[in-house]
């Protein structure tokens, strides 16, 4: 079973070292990692969801997933793509024939995105979060 | 110490040194010796250049295989190189100890030796299996123990579903 090291980073996150076994687990947790840093194996870190890598904690040996940080993630992603949907419609919008179909099209994004912001704001769990935020 | 010439085994009983070899011309520092069993050494000035050991490893610059300061890897030839997925985990590398991902589409890349100097060439390029839009990559804080790979997508990180990188310096 394949191992990795983990450590708690000064961002307050958790850094994951891939050893590439050209040296030992050991001569690699010496060499490239923390004192603090542990080993693990790989197969700890699977059920966690790679989207909130960023939100990764480590309490103790184990890693868990800061669910308000998970919220930061999620909101960030809402806000990129609510941008990206928003970036066809600015140039219609200024087309006087085309404004007020433009405006009623930005509103349904506005609502969309809003019951997301919504939905996140009130998961408890991280499946909940990842199951409100935009997908992909 | 008795020098044998044989016409059937030619010159031997002398394995010489570095800086005496035991085949020499006209410079008594510069010539051919054998270091060990089974092992013969070319040196010039008194200093050894070349080795091959019992198991036919080529050794060029000293006595150490693979090392980032022999000349055998000159500027010419990969410091390192790496191929690893999105999380870090490898698929191949040469002179790369381990591959550690502080976050989302950052990746530190540690050397196994570590490098003569930091003014090397480090390059990164992916493959990115879920979208067509390209992945920009900065490659910073060059040491000569590791350097970093930060990738990034519409200006947020991420991760390339594979990362190759490799290393060029003197």
């Amino acid at each position: 079973m394949s191992q990795v090291i983990i450590y708690a980073n000064s961002n307050g996150g958790v850094s994951v070292c891939y050893p590439t076994g050209e040296l030992s687990i050991e001569d690699v947790k010496a060499k490239d990692t923390p004192e603090h840093s542990i080993i693990v194996d790989a197969s700890t870190l699977s059920g966690l969801d790679d989207v909130f890598f960023d939100a990764w904690e480590l309490n103790g040996n184990a890693v868990s997933v800061n669910l308000s940080k998970a919220k930061t993630i999620a909101h960030e992603k809402r806000r990129q793509t609510r941008s990206a949907e928003f970036a066809p419609l600015d140039i219609k919008a200024t087309i006087p024939s085309e404004a007020a179909a433009t405006e009623a099209a930005r509103q349904v994004i506005r609502d969309k995105y809003a019951a997301m912001q919504t939905a996140i704001d009130a998961a408890s769990t991280v499946d909940e979060i990842k199951a409100a935020m935009p997908q992909g | 110490m008795t020098v044998t010439i044989s016409g059937t085994t030619g010159l031997a009983g002398v394995d010489g040194s570095a800086g005496t070899p035991a085949i020499q011309g006209g410079d008594t520092n510069t010539g051919m010796f054998f270091p060990a069993a089974d092992t013969v050494a070319i040196t010039t000035g008194g200093s050894e250049r070349m080795r091959v050991d019992s198991s036919g490893n080529v050794f060029v610059g000293g006595t150490t295989q693979n090392t980032s300061t022999s000349p055998v890897y000159a500027s010419t030839t990969a410091k390192a190189w790496v191929n690893f997925d999105g999380t870090g985990a490898r698929s191949g590398s040469f002179n790369v100890s381990s591959v550690t991902r502080p976050s989302t589409g950052a990746f530190v890349i540690n050397f196994t030796s570590a490098l003569a100097n930091a003014n090397y060439v480090a390059t990164a390029n992916s493959w990115q299996s879920t979208s067509n839009s390209g992945v920009a990559y900065n490659v910073i804080s060059l040491l000569t123990t590791s350097y970093q790979i930060s990738c990034y997508e519409n200006n947020a990180s991420t991760n390339p579903t594979r990362v190759y990188s490799v290393v060029f310096g003197t």
